[in-house]
């Protein structure tokens, strides 16, 4: 309590950058400062410097609309992200910053009998692994979210949906910033405004990097840039196969409490949360186009907000206060590209999609842990790059069904 | 017997074609021309042809509309195969209507309306607008009929 | 408090308008807004503040900040000092618990104002974290301004209205129409955009869009335009963006007392309305247009006690006030006892718009204000946007107060802007999500540079390296209903849709396609197409023509199976590969002529089908066309054991077994409709699939079922498909499986030379089989669910994919994906079904029919 009073420094001013590191982190996000967290904490390896290109939580950190949940469709993603959601809901007391984690529960719409299947897929891997998820039919629903449209006289009517009661929405600046207090606070340097320009590299084997303000070496570089990933790993002359699309949301002004769950609608292209603040935060798919420019779309704008009064025609004169785009690095299986790389030394964390968020605190330790040990966790070895050499994907996307 | 596209050929049928906006237009008082109008997709050079009566759309140096009376589409199609354009018959894919004045149509598309030809989006499907004064043909995917029926209706009430 | 009758005044006195506000009675003119109709009746506080519920009163009259938000008529957020008061209209204050007067939440003003410094809720409330939720929940509740009505549905119509210019001039005020006139008089069509009701009449050949406010520039020089409850989409050559400058309040201890406001509202006030604003006032402004709205005042007979001219350097000024209304105001030791303080720190350019459209924004050092530079192409900046004529200046010194508002919205006072930056939130952007300045209902049009400027001093760095932080569209906050716009959604239907509805039937999406899920009963209209014959509607399936020279090439090369070897008149059925081998589609390709193939495809999978052809073919660049007829062509699949003499008497083809023979294509007239015929067989039964010209459905289907063939929907073909073992692509599929796998190795050709996916599929070979989809048969006659899990040692080791149960068969069968050493027939497999384990048999061969005898019959 008395922390409120106290004016305390989250972190130490940006300092000159040491010749040598052990570990160089590229990307001052989630999931760059959640290794570099795990690294000092579980490892006790704190010659780390994290080097942010902007502001910490510039990117995919300071964008993405905050939903954590587990009820992925494959064993591997599910086990993955179950472990994610268990470190969310300790992490707040672990970093000792409130992160506003609302596990208000998260609502998978179908409208079609193949939106069903591909939720009771999920149901049925979730529970096998022990992950609270279940398809639910309209009257649970009902009671659920008794403001939402559940007639049939709308363009889809809702069938049914997949219910996973540990779902939620966070803060994600508070993450990003808890984590960076608990790294500076460990030792560890943050770098904002600090631009890998080149990766070295000798025998196959990371050497150093190259910064806008000067040269590093160490032996040991994380990739953990989102959407600019594939230009990070260019550096290394590690082809990812990854192509980045934008993703775009908007908030509106904040009202008094109306939703208190998550909705998702893979058919309708829309998710809906309310904050804690009051704000409907709403989002849809990721644009089908690549780009690197991310740049807010006025078509995003009308097509989120017709399919969001479809379901919610209440919020008609709700008022639109701001929208954004984020990059996302999309993976052909939709799911990550984690661990190690042919070059020796230098990890990635890439290819999340719209799913990098959620995995920030287990990116951290299986990374973290990666660096320690020189062997890949058993939890990522799904996930490793390699896959795409050895053709076996995990295969995040239902056929039909879209992401989300 | 040897097989042909003649079964994309409603004009070469005995029964009387149905307009796949007869229910969405019906006591509408806009004018259906899915019947008045056939529909050729042609590939190849069609200048230099001449052709009464026939109106032709170019949508890309390579590929044409050919829009000419209903029945006239499998004579057509044959005249033109004999002179070398690749030429399919889609009068039965597509639905058309026609409405009067700009106001309308700014309800329903972003196309700049004093350059038409054209095809873009009306009210979210892809369109051929032909403009002729202050009258829009709209041809559009038959299977979109009873939307955009109502669509146009809709817009017009909204004007109203 | 209403003056006399005054020239140029926006209301009409012979027209009062009677509306409630809180239940009582208030009574303005036609012309007034709420909130002026509302001062004049004497009202002055309008609302409480977002986070400690301090009163606030009218700021800037003119719809930018905060201070006036109230529900009217339901609806949350309105500003009601733009708002038109109309008859009858219910006005209510919200974000109050109790009255304006008295808010009980106000409590977190007095007592909770030190508990709660910026960023408070970071660090408290952590443990216990059971007790999480409920703390939750009090914040919930204590978020949030307007009220949404649970039950309110959607209201009247919003339209939304195309407009193409070559000049669209945003901003009404004298820059802006004097571009627009030079370019109407130039002979160019030009659109004025101006966010208030034009006074009097339009000028002269220009299109006036008001009031109405441009939402932002999007890429493609679109310009969307709020117009009430129509959206304006406009498009021009050229945008010249006459937005203006905006007043800056004054920051100093007691700057959100209701009292204190900018000199907009003075102007609005006295000329629109004929208001008396206040009885004794105050001036601090840092211009000579503030300066002079001391006459103003005093032509409204407000007694001006004092004009301070910000101008001649900073001043220590602090106000203070009684139950949040302002009573006195101290400049440089003076106190005035005054009930209005008119302050303004001078005008900073609005160039928002410009920012979004891609300008950059820089710091003017002379002028004190940020001023957008090297404009995009095709937009144009005239008037004070541009930098010219405005200035700004930081007037008061600093006074330690815990009162001092930097960011009205979200009631971040100096001194959270302070404890951030000693925190370590030293970059504006960082500081801006922690402190949340800016990100409030004005979109930092009050507190952007007030927030900028105390970084720099605090940080002791120039204005120029704080930066600006982005502009995010809209411009203003705007409806989701006036976006969202008229609520129809595109849907496909057949040209037998009709018929379905007539008969019944229920309807689903298949994809954007309308189809009978059945027509009341599926295991009747299964046993149907078992014992008689059925008829059912399959015109969503993709149809294209690939017609040309080489067009035989051409699938041979996209195709795994063979084609070129396919004989006119003859059917194979087909199965598309990606690049990486997984299936995308599956369909049939039936041979016309040595030149012209009809591939047809899955109902949902056209599109990407077309796609796909006419991207390799961009590569190939083969001689053919590639012509998409699934709308020009309905089509019908009529089987059961009495297909063949149920359709004879309405088809001149010969339907004699030996005549027309399995996987053969034939033309012909059906009830007088030229139709290809294909013998094939989805369902398992003597089958004909009958493809027309779609505006002779509804002929062609009469008279089928005239001969009186039960037709069924999707969910009996399901049941009737999957006695049959056949794939439905995308549900017993997923984008990984590939042929093999799935159990289709007859379809992949590896002695073809080339063809798209070979690499992958070889690759599959060589590693071996990992999966397979088979058939499954239940032990009980539970019927696993869909999606369900095959289990294994507790784990998943496969998925159910399809599951019914078959009425013909009298048991449950399902196809699902199983361990390669699991595909044996007869092996034994373990299902999820309701959270228990059932025992199912794996099944290769068809469960009907295997040897396909009644399919050639």
């Amino acid at each position: 309590m008395k922390d409120i009073f106290r004016v305390r420094r989250m972190w130490r001013p940006r300092s000159e950058l040491k010749p040598r590191y052990d570990v160089v982190i590229v990307g001052g996000g989630t999931h760059g400062l959640a290794t570099a967290y795990y690294l000092a904490k579980n490892h006790g390896i704190t010659n780390v410097a994290v080097l942010e290109k902007s502001y910490i939580g510039s990117g995919a950190a300071g964008r993405n609309t905050t939903i954590i949940r587990a009820n992925y469709r494959t064993p591997e993603g599910a086990e993955f992200y179950k472990k994610s959601v268990e470190l969310y809901e300790e992490l707040g007391a672990d970093l000792d910053f409130n992160l506003l984690f609302s596990q208000q529960g998260h609502l998978t719409l179908a409208h079609s009998d193949r939106g069903i299947i591909t939720a009771t897929e999920r149901a049925e891997v979730n529970q096998l692994l022990g992950i609270d998820s279940r398809v639910i039919g309209r009257d649970e629903i009902r009671e659920l979210c008794p403001e939402m449209d559940l007639s049939d006289d709308v363009t889809w009517p809702v069938m049914a949906a997949l219910y996973h009661p540990r779902g939620g929405i966070i803060r994600h600046d508070a993450v990003v910033w808890g984590y960076a207090r608990g790294v500076d606070r460990r030792g560890i340097e943050i770098h904002p405004y600090t631009e890998v320009t080149g990766i070295d590299r000798e025998n196959g084997r990371v050497t150093g990097v190259q910064t806008n303000r000067g040269p590093i070496s160490c032996g040991t570089v994380i990739s953990a840039t989102a959407g600019w990933s594939t230009l990070v790993c260019d550096l290394a002359d590690v082809p990812l196969p990854i192509t980045t699309h934008i993703l775009q949301a908007f908030v509106t002004e904040p009202m008094k409490p109306f939703l208190d769950v998550i909705i998702v609608s893979s058919q309708m292209h829309v998710y809906i949360s309310q904050t804690d603040r009051g704000e409907f935060l709403i989002g849809a798919e990721i644009e089908p186009y690549t780009t690197y420019r991310g740049t807010s779309t006025f078509p995003f704008l009308e097509f989120a907000a017709r399919h969001t009064l479809e379901l919610f025609p209440q919020l008609e004169r709700v008022k639109v206060l701001r929208q954004w785009t984020g990059l996302c690095d999309v993976s052909p299986d939709y799911s990550p590209i984690l661990g190690k790389t042919e070059v020796e030394g230098f990890h990635v964390s890439a290819g999340w999609g719209t799913y990098g968020f959620k995995a920030a605190p287990i990116v951290g330790t299986t990374l973290a842990e990666l660096v320690a040990t020189g062997d890949t966790p058993a939890l990522i070895q799904p996930f490793e790059l390699e896959r795409f050499y050895t053709d076996t994907l995990v295969s995040e996307v239902a056929a039909a069904a879209v992401s989300h | 017997m040897s097989l042909s596209l003649d079964f994309l050929s409603p004009a070469l049928g005995e029964p009387a074609p149905r307009s796949p906006l007869a229910r969405a237009l019906a006591r509408s008082g806009i004018r259906d021309l899915s019947l008045d109008y056939g529909v050729l997709d042609a590939r190849g050079d069609l200048t230099g042809h001449p052709m009464e009566g026939v109106e032709v759309v170019r949508l890309s140096p390579e590929r044409s509309f050919v829009l000419c009376p209903y029945r006239d589409a499998p004579g057509l199609r044959e005249w033109l195969e004999g002179r070398g354009v690749a030429a399919i018959d889609a009068s039965g894919g597509y639905a058309g209507l026609e409405v009067e004045g700009e106001a309308v149509m700014r309800r329903l598309t972003e196309l700049p309306l004093d350059r038409c030809p054209a095809v873009g989006a009306v009210g979210h499907v892809a369109t051929l607008v032909l403009r002729d004064g202050d009258r829009f043909r709209l041809f559009f995917r038959q299977e979109y009929a009873d939307y955009m029926g109502e669509r146009v209706l809709d817009a017009l009430e909204g004007l109203a | 408090m209403r003056l006399d009758p005054r020239p140029g005044e926006r209301i009409d006195r012979s027209e009062p308008i009677r509306f409630t506000f809180e239940g009582k009675l208030v009574e303005g003119f036609a012309g007034d807004t709420i909130g002026s109709a509302l001062y004049a009746g004497g009202r002055r506080v309008f609302s409480r503040s977002f986070k400690y519920h301090r009163p606030r009163g009218l700021l800037c009259c003119s719809g930018a900040c905060p201070n006036c938000m109230m529900e009217v008529d339901g609806v949350p957020n309105v500003r009601v000092c733009v708002a038109p008061a109309h008859e009858g209209a219910v006005v209510k204050a919200q974000n109050v618990r109790g009255s304006l007067e008295r808010d009980l939440m106000a409590a977190t003003d007095k007592f909770g104002g030190p508990f709660t410094p910026v960023g408070f809720y970071y660090r408290t409330m952590i443990r216990p974290r059971a007790a999480w939720p409920l703390f939750e929940k009090f914040l919930r509740s204590a978020a949030g301004l307007g009220t949404i009505d649970k039950h309110a549905r959607r209201t009247g119509r919003y339209d939304v209205e195309h407009r193409h210019a070559d000049v669209l001039v945003i901003g009404g005020g004298s820059a802006g129409l004097e571009a627009a006139r030079a370019a109407a008089a130039s002979g160019e069509h030009v659109v004025v955009v101006d966010e208030n009701a034009p006074r009097g009449d339009a000028p002269g050949g220009l299109e006036l869009l008001a009031p109405a406010t441009a939402l932002g520039i999007y890429e493609g020089g679109l310009v969307p335009v709020a117009a009430g409850r129509i959206l304006y989409k406009v498009r021009a050559k050229r945008i010249v963006v006459a937005t203006g400058a905006l007043e800056q309040p004054v920051i100093f201890p007691g700057n959100d007392l209701v009292g204190i406001v900018l000199p907009e509202a003075v102007r609005r006030l006295v000329h629109d309305f004929s208001i008396r604003p206040g009885e004794k006032a105050v001036v601090l402004a840092a211009d000579d247009d503030a300066l002079a709205i001391a006459d103003d005042l005093r032509d409204a007979g407000t007694q001006v006690l004092e004009v301070v001219d910000l101008r001649n350097g900073p001043h220590r000024i602090s106000a203070s006030g009684t139950k949040g209304r302002l009573n006195g105001v101290g400049v440089e030791g003076v106190r005035y006892n005054c009930d209005l303080v008119v302050a303004s720190g001078g005008r900073q350019p609005a160039y928002s718009l410009l920012a979004q459209a891609g300008a950059t924004v820089a710091y003017d050092e002379g002028r004190g204000v940020f001023v957008p530079r090297d404009l995009p192409a095709n937009v144009e900046a005239v008037g004070s946007v541009t930098g010219e004529g405005t200035g700004s200046i930081a007037p008061a010194k600093t006074l330690l107060g815990d009162k001092t508002f930097v960011c009205l919205c979200e009631d971040v006072t100096e001194k959270d802007v302070k404890r951030a930056i000693a925190e370590g939130f030293d970059s504006i952007e960082l500081a801006k999500r922690y402190t949340t300045v800016t990100m409030g209902p004005c979109q930092g049009r009050l507190c952007h540079l007030a927030s900028v400027r105390m970084y720099a001093r605090e940080t002791k760095q120039g204005e120029d390296a704080i930066g600006t932080t982005t502009a995010r569209p809209p411009w203003s906050p705007v409806e989701l209903g006036l976006l969202a716009g008229r609520p129809h959604e595109p849907g496909k239907r057949t040209s037998i849709h009709h018929r379905h509805k007539e008969a019944g039937a229920t309807m689903m999406w298949t994809g954007s396609w309308r189809r009978p899920h059945s027509y009341g009963d599926p295991a009747a209209e299964a046993r149907a197409v078992h014992e008689s014959a059925g008829l059912i509607d399959v015109s969503t399936l993709g149809k294209l023509v690939v017609r040309g020279p080489e067009a035989a090439v051409f699938l041979e090369r996209i195709y795994p199976n063979r084609f070129a070897d396919l004989k006119p008149g003859r059917i194979r059925y087909a199965v598309l590969g990606t690049d990486g081998g997984r299936i995308m589609d599956d369909g049939t390709v039936a041979r016309i002529d040595d030149e012209t193939f009809y591939v047809t495809t899955t109902s949902t999978g056209a599109e990407g089908v077309i796609e796909w052809f006419e991207w390799w073919n961009a590569i190939w660049k083969l001689d053919l066309s590639i012509v998409d007829v699934t709308g020009a062509v309905a089509a019908v699949n009529l089987a059961g054991p009495q297909a063949r003499e149920l359709l004879g008497p309405l088809t001149d083809v010969d339907l004699a077994p030996d005549a027309f023979k399995y996987l053969d294509a034939k033309q012909g007239k059906v009830a007088g409709v030229p139709t290809l015929l294909l013998r094939i067989g989805f369902v398992g039964e003597l089958g004909y699939e009958l493809h027309f010209p779609s505006p002779h459905g509804e002929t062609v289907w009469d008279a089928l079922a005239a001969t009186g063939a039960t037709p069924f929907g999707l969910e009996p073909q399901r049941i009737l498909r999957l006695e049959k073992m056949h794939v439905l692509i995308g549900q017993d599929t997923d984008s990984e499986s590939n042929a093999l796998e799935a159990s289709m190795p007859w379809i992949v050709k590896f002695e073809k030379d080339e063809f798209v996916g070979k690499w992958a599929l070889e690759h599959v070979q060589e590693r071996g089989m990992r999966d397979r989809l088979v058939g499954f048969e239940m032990q009980n006659g539970s019927v696993p669910p869909e999606g369900g899990a095959v289990v294994r040692d507790g784990r998943l080791a496969g998925r159910v994919t399809s599951a019914r149960f078959s009425e013909q068969l009298g048991r449950a069968i399902g196809l699902a994906w199983v361990p390669e050493e699991l595909a044996v027939e007869d092996a034994d497999i373990t299902l999820r079904v309701s959270a228990g384990l059932e025992r199912a048999k794996v099944r290769l061969r068809p469960f009907f029919d295997p040897e396909g005898e009644r399919l050639r019959s």
